[in-house]
């Protein structure tokens, strides 16, 4: 066999393995028009910039260090394609699937979900590389010239490459997502509106970091790989989200996600302790980080958690079915597993970690601020309330009616957030707004309190004896719920379904098919 | 109440109407109790039935009868409100990575992929249902030559005639050489020849090749060529089931149950009628003079009611059994009518669809 022969082979060999998906777009984007007008555009726009640069450069060509200037026009010809087109042409891939019915053809493959999102992911990131052996030789002239930082030009390639992963990622996702036709030429323009927006950011964000950046600066690399490591938390949070979109109904679509939420409130933490032991000139644990990472929690925790309680509480039998064995695992998994009750659990668990994280760190503060445990006690207090609200709400009103969905809860919960927030205020509409003080009643309002708490306002005690008093409260209307939503995990004896074992004449009470069922 | 739901409260089996197996061993696709609503809309509202390995069913219906949601909650995708189907034995609910595996699904709409020709459209599904090597490419191949699409490899799909788009759907569906087949409209809109070699091809799977094939279509004296045995849905319910002689049997007996219902009702003790009723059928003289003098003397016999005279043809329901139908010629040709022909008029499946069928739209 000659050598030509045997590299066909291997190429033959390597295609065999490689995800069906990738070998179908690749093959189908060396054809398309798109991507050839794309391609010859990029090469054309460099061209043009690569002459001009010339004619216009004169002496400076020749004696001056214009190589890195020469370069971010380069660069940011390639950011628009790698940054807006290729993840708007990942966003289109998966549009186009459905428009074109082909995706019901592809979901009845044994291609599993994430096979087709990785798919997806992987032809997106081939036309990266491919737009990047476009620009290559003029990016080889720019290092002939002189101020040519080869170091910070791989520096910026590779962290490009990435950003074009994480963006690509979250535009499937988006894709993913967008399953009514007629919103998709309007979701489209918001995603371009998007990426562009993200772009011009992305770009304004890598010239400042790259600019401040200096490859000695111990402490620029730990916050770096912690930015990276946000980044990738979202890269696997979207990967998620685009996965379970794509996975079958009685499937198991909510755990994964859960775990990224969970797991990214761990790096956050964990990231910050790391960080101030190990770059104890940048970070120190003060209210500069304790404070901002404190809101983020509850911001985070607040958003996952108003998605995790309202969901129906129906586990799937498929779900049930492959339960591991052990007590201990189950009772672990619970809270992970899709459901509202199981979602107010699971919520409550992290709520509880973030305040013991609270007790532990701001005794202990550097700092002479007047930050105290009030503030995080009274969000914690507030979260399992509101969230505990949403919950019930979701367990009385989908029950109700097979038109109601988890979206209109989460709505209404949204909307009795912001009557409590402006109720305090109404008696005001005929005083002057200025200058009143915060009274009981503005309890209602979250944001009032927490100024007030954290401005060493008066009557601290009571205002937390009465949100004590209103989580009890809310945990005890849930309790219950919660002790079924777990039980019936721990508990769970589900064998496989054969034709004679089942149960014909019973609907399946438990079934994803339910929550559109009349 | 209506006529199936009292039919259902009658009787115990969940599969009153199914065929027996006749030695063809376990079901290949089975529905059972299946419901599908969308809101207050019943799609499909306890649909059972069952088909066996070789067997070719027609699943017939009006537009909105219930069809497409039936089928693409056997291709898993959807899933069933309540109740519950098996592909050779696994649940589309909870196997449905298995179920895809055995099954191959024909949608009624053939998503075509642009910038892409027939062997990579080909090449692409094996690769997604796991082909290697060798294997994928021994399919691909396979899938070719048994739709005839050799010829048109490198052809564009997108250029594709709409007969030849069906052939290389079809060929998509077989890429894995899936036990059942599942095909939604798999007629529609070819011409009379490309519809007669598609005829062929679902044939050929069904006796050669031994596949479970459920085939909608709305070109039923077409279903009725290739099918031996269907299943009628109307208004998300099924209504007949079997092969078409059963069909005829059931409309019958559903015809006589009624009856008892009525005659329940009103307490006439006409139930004794059931048997008569379950056993009639439609006999045609054809003579070369004399139809009305036939036509009397008929009216005289027993057995015999709904005597219908055409131009040298008398039609008429005939409740005795087969000895009872042998004493009659034998009596006709003793009476010297001049008798061309005599015969059992064979109800087509088209007869049966408009008989039980009445036009419902949800």
């Amino acid at each position: 066999m000659s050598t030509i022969e045997q590299s066909i082979d291997m190429l033959e060999r390597v295609g065999d393995h490689a995800n069906p998906i990738l070998v179908k777009e690749t093959r189908q984007s060396l054809k398309s028009r798109q991507f050839v007008v794309t391609f010859m555009l990029l090469l054309a726009a460099s061209w043009f910039i690569f002459t001009l640069g010339v004619m216009l450069g004169g002496d400076a060509i020749e004696f001056g260090a214009i190589g890195n200037q020469f370069f971010w026009f380069f660069y940011v010809i390639l950011a628009f394609a790698v940054l807006v087109l290729v993840p708007f042409g990942a966003y289109r891939s998966l549009l186009a699937e459905r428009d074109q019915t082909t995706y019901d053809l592809l979901s009845i493959t044994t291609l599993s979900p994430r096979q087709i999102v990785w798919g997806k992911l992987l032809s997106a990131i081939v036309q990266v590389l491919i737009f990047y052996s476009a620009i290559a030789p003029f990016i080889a002239f720019t290092s002939l010239l002189q101020g040519f930082d080869f170091v910070m030009v791989g520096f910026m390639l590779v962290i490009t490459l990435l950003l074009a992963m994480l963006s690509s990622m979250i535009a499937i996702a988006s894709s993913a997502m967008t399953k009514h036709r007629q919103f998709q030429a309007f979701t489209s323009l918001v995603m371009l509106g998007m990426l562009i927006i993200q772009t011009m950011f992305l770009l304004s964000l890598v010239g400042s970091f790259v600019t401040n950046f200096s490859l000695v600066d111990r402490d620029g690399w730990w916050a770096l790989a912690f930015g990276l490591a946000i980044a990738a938390s979202y890269f696997l949070l979207f990967q998620k989200v685009a996965t379970a979109h794509l996975t079958f109904e009685s499937d198991d679509r909510t755990s994964g996600i859960r775990m990224v939420f969970s797991g990214q409130f761990l790096l956050l933490w964990g990231g910050i302790l790391a960080l101030t032991w190990l770059a104890p000139t940048t970070f120190r644990l003060d209210e500069d980080v304790i404070i901002p990472a404190t809101i983020l929690s509850f911001i985070h925790w607040g958003a996952v958690g108003l998605f995790a309680v309202t969901e129906d509480p129906y586990l799937s039998r498929r779900v049930r079915r492959n339960l591991p064995e052990s007590s201990l695992r189950r009772l672990l998994m619970a809270p992970f597993l899709h459901g509202g009750n199981r979602g107010y659990a699971y919520v409550l668990v992290h709520l509880a970690i973030l305040t013991a994280i609270n007790v532990a760190t701001v005794p202990f503060l550097v700092s002479s601020s007047d930050w105290s445990l009030d503030v995080p006690l009274a969000m914690t207090c507030y979260l399992v309330i509101d969230l505990g609200i949403a919950c019930a709400l979701a367990r009385w009103c989908l029950g109700l009616s097979s038109d109601i969905r988890a979206g209109h809860i989460r709505v209404l919960t949204l909307i009795l957030l912001v009557i409590g927030c402006m109720l305090p205020y109404a008696p005001m509409l005929w005083q002057p707004f200025y200058g009143q003080s915060y009274n009981i009643t503005m309890l209602l309002n979250p944001f009032a309190t927490f100024f007030h708490l954290s401005n060493n306002g008066s009557s601290a005690t009571i205002i937390l004896i009465v949100l004590g008093i209103g989580t009890v409260f809310a945990l005890l209307v849930n309790l219950r719920a919660m002790k079924q939503g777990i039980a019936e995990v721990v508990f769970a004896d589900v064998k496989p379904r054969t034709p004679d074992e089942a149960d014909a004449g019973v609907p399946l009470e438990n079934s994803a098919g339910m929550e559109d069922g009349g | 109440m209506s006529e199936t739901a009292m039919i259902s409260d009658q009787q115990s089996s969940p599969f009153p109407n199914a065929p027996s197996s006749n030695g063809r061993g376990e079901p290949t696709l089975e529905i059972r109790n299946l419901h599908r609503f969308f809101g207050k809309l019943k799609a499909v509202n306890n649909v059972s039935f069952r088909a066996y390995a070789g067997q070719v069913m027609g699943f017939i219906g009006p537009n909105g009868a219930g069809k497409t949601t039936t089928m693409r909650i056997l291709a898993t995708l959807d899933t069933p409100t309540a109740g519950d189907a098996f592909i050779c034995g696994h649940s589309v609910i909870d196997d449905p990575d298995k179920v895809r595996r055995v099954l191959g699904f024909m949608p009624d709409s053939f998503g075509r992929y642009p910038n892409m020709d027939v062997v990579e459209y080909l090449d692409f599904f094996a690769r997604a249902y796991g082909f290697r090597g060798a294997a994928r490419r021994d399919a691909v191949e396979r899938v070719m030559v048994f739709t005839e699409l050799r010829k048109l490899a490198e052809k564009p799909i997108t250029s594709l005639s709409k007969g030849m788009s069906q052939r290389l759907c079809l060929g998509r569906t077989l890429i894995h050489d899936p036990e059942v087949l599942v095909l939604d409209e798999p007629a529609a809109g070819l011409d009379p020849r490309a519809r007669v070699e598609l005829r062929e091809l679902i044939a050929l799977l069904a006796s050669e090749m031994k596949k479970t094939v459920l085939i909608s279509s709305h070109i039923l004296t077409e279903l009725g060529e290739i099918c031996d045995s269907a299943a009628i849905i109307e208004a998300g319910e099924i209504l007949a089931h079997g092969t078409i002689q059963e069909i005829q049997a059931q409309r019958k007996r559903r015809k006589a149950l009624s009856t008892i219902a009525g005659a329940t009702d009103t307490g006439t003790g006409e139930a004794e009628s059931l048997d008569d009723e379950a056993h009639t059928t439609i006999l045609a003289a054809r003579v070369m003079s004399g139809v009305e003098r036939l036509e009397r003397w008929l009216l005289e016999q027993p057995y015999i009611s709904e005597v219908n005279t055409g131009p040298q043809q008398v039609s008429f329901t005939f409740a005795g059994d087969a000895a009872a139908q042998c004493d009659l010629l034998r009596r006709i040709v003793e009476q010297k009518f001049e008798l061309l022909e005599f015969t059992g008029k064979t109800q087509s499946l088209e007869d049966a669809f408009m008989a039980i069928t009445e036009g419902i739209t949800q």
